[in-house]
């Protein structure tokens, strides 16, 4: 590999280019999915391929193509150069890149078992395992359970002199089930929706989130969901639980101090943001016990590695500190706006598409609580647990998200459980309210192997270091039910 | 030919396969797309893309398996890979073998000048729509997306369906700071894009600026133009309409087929031929694409079956499925239109709000059919039969199936909206008394 990108930075130089790159990257996936103990689904894919990227007359041109030999790589570099030429036309404001060290390394992500080497028979004994445990009642009429693994080497080199090739292992799972009864249908996950946790980790992972323990859980609750009330509409007090907060963090802060969102390139899809320039050091994003930070250097979480899309090293900042808004995730091209270098947050989905400014690890740093202390401080209110549903608009200012279940608290006890909970807010007024964090003890990191952003789509995996937080006076129950 | 080239990959698997049945999908597509901002071009891409996927079944035992290589030996490997895990797999008692399927030829939506445009073609098209905005002293965000795609599916039986097309797709926001209109269009033909029309009414649209502030929570008469009521019409489709999610007991007409669950003055079908839609007449089971009456005058009649789902239901496929996914789905879902123009809409609004388009919709509850969102690119007021001008944007929670019971008219004119998880709608505009919104935001 180290070969052809050698050859594709030659060929880059011989057309005239300023700057270029190439990824070559190599995947293969596994997906694997039960239901009511019997194997759904069980797919592999393979993709092999690489991107070019390369500045001429101070603009942008990229082809990419799963033909990976020299004289693809030479028509394509020709192509690259040509689209760089025709954008230029109409791209009055040239390309400056922040200045990087040139690097040579070579990277493995954290894992102890290669789930790829794990047998098949003993993969699929697991997953029809943790579907059946969840059919546990009659009512149960749906029990699902899925694995996820990836195995993703990239080499990057540029015509700056760097060469990076990194090995990716990323494990996912998770557990599911829908209760149906008299026309009411109720879900539960764990341990989290839409695809669960994921992390740069091996079949280790699998065995971590010990699904046994917590199948029969979900079943039950998911049962005692049928017959719960529908949440009421008011104003309460407000606990979210990790896995949920991960995603309040992911809309709420994370989307929006993307850069090149703040500067206009996301507009015309995913949409702008509400933290423009003027609001850096000026606006209070949230209380004063909110810390977030950009951290890509914790390399079991998702969003780990070493060195991002541009050969940038992996590095921690904060973007809020003590609720004052104070950064933002940059790459070479957009960091100069604001005076700075990139802090390494600039990647692609795979070999065909061009590298964004992408969330690594977006943290909510712990407080100083536990869970029980937080919820014996609270006279009336709710504690909501795993997400369904999420909305924001496209300056990630009014956001609405429902979650799977709410438990009541009065008088600082937990109570009965409610279905359906929504709760809506304004980005900065909602971190505005917190007033708790819990401890390092509940603190962890989640996994979103699913982040949509840019045009074609690309998916990104990203992670959020989250526990359990609680805000003040947020409206719940939203919609007529 | 590249027909010619995928069937040969085709053909190749086939010949190595020993198994009950297999069927192969290989695609080529070259797709380019130029992004602007701030009346700037700031991306700009071409990629070049093969995909092979493989599903092998052997008695009651099935897999998939999928590659972008190639190159023979990498496709006998992925071969034999995948027939040494299928035949370890366990029994899927629920395997419901496939059909033999029939033929397709050639059902192309494909324009030869499209075909063979390059990144100097979207950058004119790009460049007068900047120069168009920069009259007014307006900037431009947006992108222009030229794909061309040739697709076959080919069985054990030696069928096969084959399709190519060119697919144009053309977004543009004009702005004035936070006043923002939009301008989406598709066409199978970059020549059918003529930007200087198109892009009069959103532009002149920028003018209608007054801040009229936050319209209140609750109840509202609404215009959605095509744009709002093709991203509502389509997650309806994807929740309601699946066969897999009504057998499964999570659509909202589970157990309702044959009764009244909209006004009626909703008819919603399945249709690939209707000339405003751009979809295959086949699916990957090699079946006919059956045209389905899903609401007739608002009552539920029927949903979208593969193989699989119609043999728990009890009846045939409709030609819905998807390759690689048990999950059958409408593709060409159309509204019908009514009977007034949009104008005329406007003018027998005494109160109410003129929508351009969602952002960010999502489902609340899948089985209730509850779903959110927020406004974007311009809400207007209207009052007196006339747009005031611009209010600010709110958000919606709604139950779709009782909003349904309260469209006042459709507009008699049809629009193609494209994009979007499983293609494109065709809806025209709605007129809807009682839409629910929920919240507002500061722009």
């Amino acid at each position: 590999m180290k070969d052809l990108a050698r050859f594709a930075l030659d060929e880059i130089e011989v057309g005239g280019a300023s700057y270029g790159d190439i990824r070559i990257v190599q995947r293969t996936d596994q997906n694997m999915s039960a239901k009511n103990g019997i194997l759904e689904s069980n797919s592999y894919s393979e993709s092999l391929g690489f991107g070019v990227r390369v500045i001429v007359d101070g603009a942008w041109g990229f082809a990419s193509s799963g033909e990976l030999n020299k004289e693809k790589i030479s028509q394509l570099v020709k192509k690259a150069v040509g689209i760089a030429r025709d954008s230029a036309r109409y791209n009055s404001e040239k390309i400056k890149l922040s200045a990087v060290e040139k690097v040579e390394s070579e990277y493995i992500s954290p894992y102890l078992i290669d789930p790829f080497e794990i047998s098949e028979e003993e993969k699929i004994e697991k997953l029809l395992s943790y579907s059946k445990l969840q059919m546990t009642d009659k009512r149960i009429i749906i029990a699902n359970s899925s694995f996820s693994f990836r195995r993703e080497v990239k080499t990057f080199a540029s015509t700056e002199g760097s060469m990076i090739k990194q090995t990716f292992i990323q494990t996912g799972g998770a557990i599911g089930c829908f209760a149906f009864e008299n026309g009411e249908l109720a879900a539960r996950s764990y341990p989290a929706s839409f695809g669960g946790d994921f992390r740069n980790a091996g079949w280790e992972f699998i065995q971590e989130l010990d699904f046994e323990k917590h199948a029969p859980r979900i079943s039950e609750e998911a049962v005692l969901l049928l017959s719960a009330p529908q949440l009421p509409h008011g104003r309460k007090t407000l606990i979210i639980g990790e896995s949920q907060l991960a995603l309040q963090i992911h809309e709420s802060v994370g989307h929006p101090t993307e850069l090149d969102r703040v500067l206009g390139y996301e507009r015309s899809l995913a949409g702008a943001s509400f933290v423009t320039l003027d609001k850096l050091y000026h606006l209070k994003y949230g209380s004063p016990i909110v810390n977030l930070t950009a951290d890509a250097t914790v390399h079991s979480a998702l969003g780990g590695f070493q060195y991002d899309d541009e050969g940038v090293p992996a590095q921690s900042s904060y973007l809020v500190k003590d609720g004052l808004f104070v950064g933002y995730q940059t790459s070479r091209e957009t960091a100069p706006v604001i005076g700075q270098v990139s802090n390494g947050c600039m990647r692609a989905d795979g070999f065909s598409n061009i590298p964004l400014v992408r969330m690594t690890s977006i943290n909510l740093l712990p407080g100083t609580h536990s869970l029980d202390q937080m919820i014996s401080e609270v006279d009336d209110g709710y504690l909501f647990d795993v997400n369904r549903s999420w909305s924001i608009d496209d300056k990630r200012l009014n956001f609405q998200f429902g979650c799977e279940l709410a438990r009541e608290i009065k008088n600082g006890k937990p109570g009965k459980i409610f279905r359906n909970p929504t709760y809506t807010g304004i980005s900065p007024e909602f971190w505005g309210s917190c007033d708790a964090i819990a401890s390092k003890e509940h603190y962890r990191f989640w996994g979103i192997p699913n982040c949509g952003k840019g045009e074609p789509v690309q998916t990104a995996r990203v992670s959020h270091g989250a526990s359990f937080a609680r805000f003040r006076d947020v409206e719940v129950g939203v919609g007529k039910w | 030919m590249v027909r010619d080239r995928l069937e040969h990959f085709a053909d190749l698997l086939i010949g190595y396969s020993d198994a009950d049945y297999c069927r192969v999908n290989v695609s080529i597509s070259e797709n380019s797309l130029t992004r602007f901002a701030n009346s700037q071009i700031h991306q700009n891409l071409e990629q070049e893309q093969f995909g092979i996927v493989l599903e092998l079944v052997y008695g009651k035992k099935h897999g998939i398996s999928s590659m972008n290589i190639s190159d023979e030996e990498a496709l006998k490997r992925m071969h034999d890979r995948l027939k040494t895990f299928v035949l370890s797999y366990p029994d899927d008692d629920t395997f419901v073998p496939y059909p033999e399927g029939g033929n397709f030829s050639n059902s192309s939506k494909w324009d030869d000048a499209t075909g063979e445009s390059g990144s100097s073609e979207r950058a004119a098209l790009v460049g007068t729509t900047i120069n168009e905005a920069k009259k007014i002293d307006a900037l431009v965000f947006g992108s222009l997306n030229v794909k061309k795609s040739f697709n076959i599916v080919a069985n054990k039986y030696g069928n096969k369906g084959y399709n190519q097309n060119t697919y144009v797709d053309l977004q543009v926001i004009p702005a004035h700071g936070d006043n923002t209109t939009y301008l989406h269009q598709f066409s199978h033909a970059l020549g059918d894009i003529n930007i200087l029309d198109s892009l009069a009414e959103p532009l002149s649209r920028l003018s209608l600026y007054k801040d009229h502030g936050e319209f209140p929570s609750g109840e509202q008469t609404v215009i959605l133009e095509p744009n709002a009521a093709g991203d509502m019409m389509r997650f309806l489709n994807y929740m309601v309409f699946s066969g897999k999610a009504y057998n499964e007991k999570q659509s909202y007409i589970s157990d309702k087929l044959g009764t009244q669950v909209t006004g009626s003055n909703i008819f919603f079908y399945d249709d690939q031929a209707h000339p405003l839609t751009m979809g295959a007449p086949f699916d990957p089971e090699l079946t006919e694409r059956k045209k389905l009456s899903l609401l007739e005058g608002g009552k539920a009649i029927e949903v979208a079956h593969d193989t699989k789902s119609a043999s728990i239901a009890g009846t045939a496929s409709t030609g819905h499925a998807l390759f690689g996914h048990s999950m059958p789905i409408c593709l060409n879902p159309v509204l019908q239109g009514g009977d007034v123009s949009r104008d005329e809409m406007i003018k027998g609004t005494e109160n109410g709000l003129l929508i351009t388009r969602f952002n960010y919709t999502n489902i609340v509850n899948r089985k209730k059919t509850m779903f959110t969102g927020m406004t974007r690119n311009g809400v207007y007021r209207v009052k007196d039969g006339k747009i005031l001008g611009t209010a600010n944007n709110m958000r919606f929670t709604i139950n779709i199936m009782e909003t349904l019971k309260k469209v006042a008219a459709l507009e008699n004119k049809q629009y193609f909206i494209g994009g979007g998880w499983f293609g494109g709608i065709v809806v025209p505009s709605m007129k809807i008394d009682g839409f629910n919104f929920t919240g507002t935001t500061a722009f």
